[in-house]
């Protein structure tokens, strides 16, 4: 019974580690958010700044437009008309 | 901006278009008016793209490259569906007007392609880092656009109308085949460049403002096939009046 009784002092610890664990405290902190495609990280951040490159993009579709209007303008001034030699 | 608005707009430019297919007397006018009709939206897009619009949750102020952005490529992707469906009207039943509507669509698609890939590439700057990456959607986009570059440049070498038209309308055909990976591409492959976006994760507001700068570049794509398309004409009864070309004969002294 002597040696019954230390196998179970010794043996403490052992069933320490097997017990369940306590449950975990409630995060202090909300979850860093979830990509919906479930991607575990996203970088999260904002970014500051850049409207040069907004003014860039937008200015290079502005550009555009106006460059295609102007080349249909030349170009029709070049065709041939209808019936021409 | 209401959620309305947009949807008004694309309903004038449905009617410009039933116009200009429909009503042979309207032709004068339709691209004035649309071009007219752009230059307003345009004016809007201006401010509600660049000071109505909140700014997006991460990219903040650079989100509103997405409304020239977006537009742009949406113009060049209907652009090509004209443009194969031209070509396979010519080849079920032979018009010059349908060669001429494929041969302009094809070109404006090229202008509307190249300009949103340019937008991409500045937007990818403050967003991914880099000017450009060698990422599945800019890579098909990429074929594709060299595939629609190598099109009209088979048109401008080819003399023979008859030949141009047939061996194009295949072309188109096949050019077409890069439409579909482009649009799946981001969802086929691990790819940078996110997926479509969609009611669910576009804001209203913000949702409204794209909608508005779809039909802004989608009225000025009408107004340039317009007009493309009767230069493609002039060009086209040039050619087929003019007597055949041959080769003068010459003899070779031996």
């Amino acid at each position: 019974m002597k040696w019954l009784s230390l196998v179970l002092f010794l043996s403490l610890p052992v069933l320490a580690d097997i017990a369940k664990p306590p449950p975990p405290a409630p995060a202090a902190v909300a979850p860093e958010p979830q990509h919906p495609q479930g991607i575990e990280k996203v970088p999260m951040g904002v970014i500051e700044g850049g409207w040069a490159y907004v003014y860039a993009a937008w200015g290079a579709g502005l550009l555009g437009l106006v460059g295609y209007a102007v080349s249909l303008y030349v170009r029709r001034s070049e065709a041939p008309p209808p019936g021409a030699p | 901006m209401a959620s309305w608005i947009p949807l008004a707009g694309l309903i004038v430019l449905v009617a410009l278009v039933i116009a200009q297919l429909a009503v042979p007397s309207s032709r004068a006018w339709v691209w004035k008016v649309a071009a007219g009709l752009g230059t307003l939206e345009l004016a809007a897009l201006l401010y509600f793209g660049l000071v109505w619009a909140p700014p997006e949750a991460f990219m903040s102020d650079v989100g509103r490259i997405l409304y020239v952005h977006v537009p742009h490529v949406w113009a060049c992707l209907v652009a090509f569906t004209i443009n194969v469906a031209c070509a396979i009207a010519y080849l079920m039943k032979k018009s010059w007007r349908t060669d001429a509507l494929a041969e302009a669509s094809a070109e404006i698609g090229v202008y509307f392609g190249a300009i949103g890939v340019l937008m991409g590439s500045i937007w990818a700057r403050p967003t991914w880092g880099v000017w450009w990456d060698w990422d599945p959607r800019l890579i098909s986009t990429t074929v594709m656009l060299l595939a629609y570059v190598g099109y009209l440049a088979f048109r401008s070498f080819t003399e023979d109308p008859e030949r141009r038209a047939a061996w194009s309308a295949a072309a188109a055909i096949l050019g077409y085949v890069s439409l579909p990976i482009v649009w799946f591409s981001v969802r086929w492959w691990n790819s940078l460049h996110q997926v479509q976006s969609t009611g669910s994760t576009v804001d209203k507001p913000m949702r409204a403002v794209l909608y508005w700068g779809n039909v802004t570049f989608l009225t000025f794509l009408l107004a340039f096939i317009i007009k493309r398309y009767e230069l493609a004409r002039a060009r086209q009864s040039s050619a087929l009046e003019l007597p055949p070309v041959q080769a003068p004969k010459t003899e070779v002294a031996v």
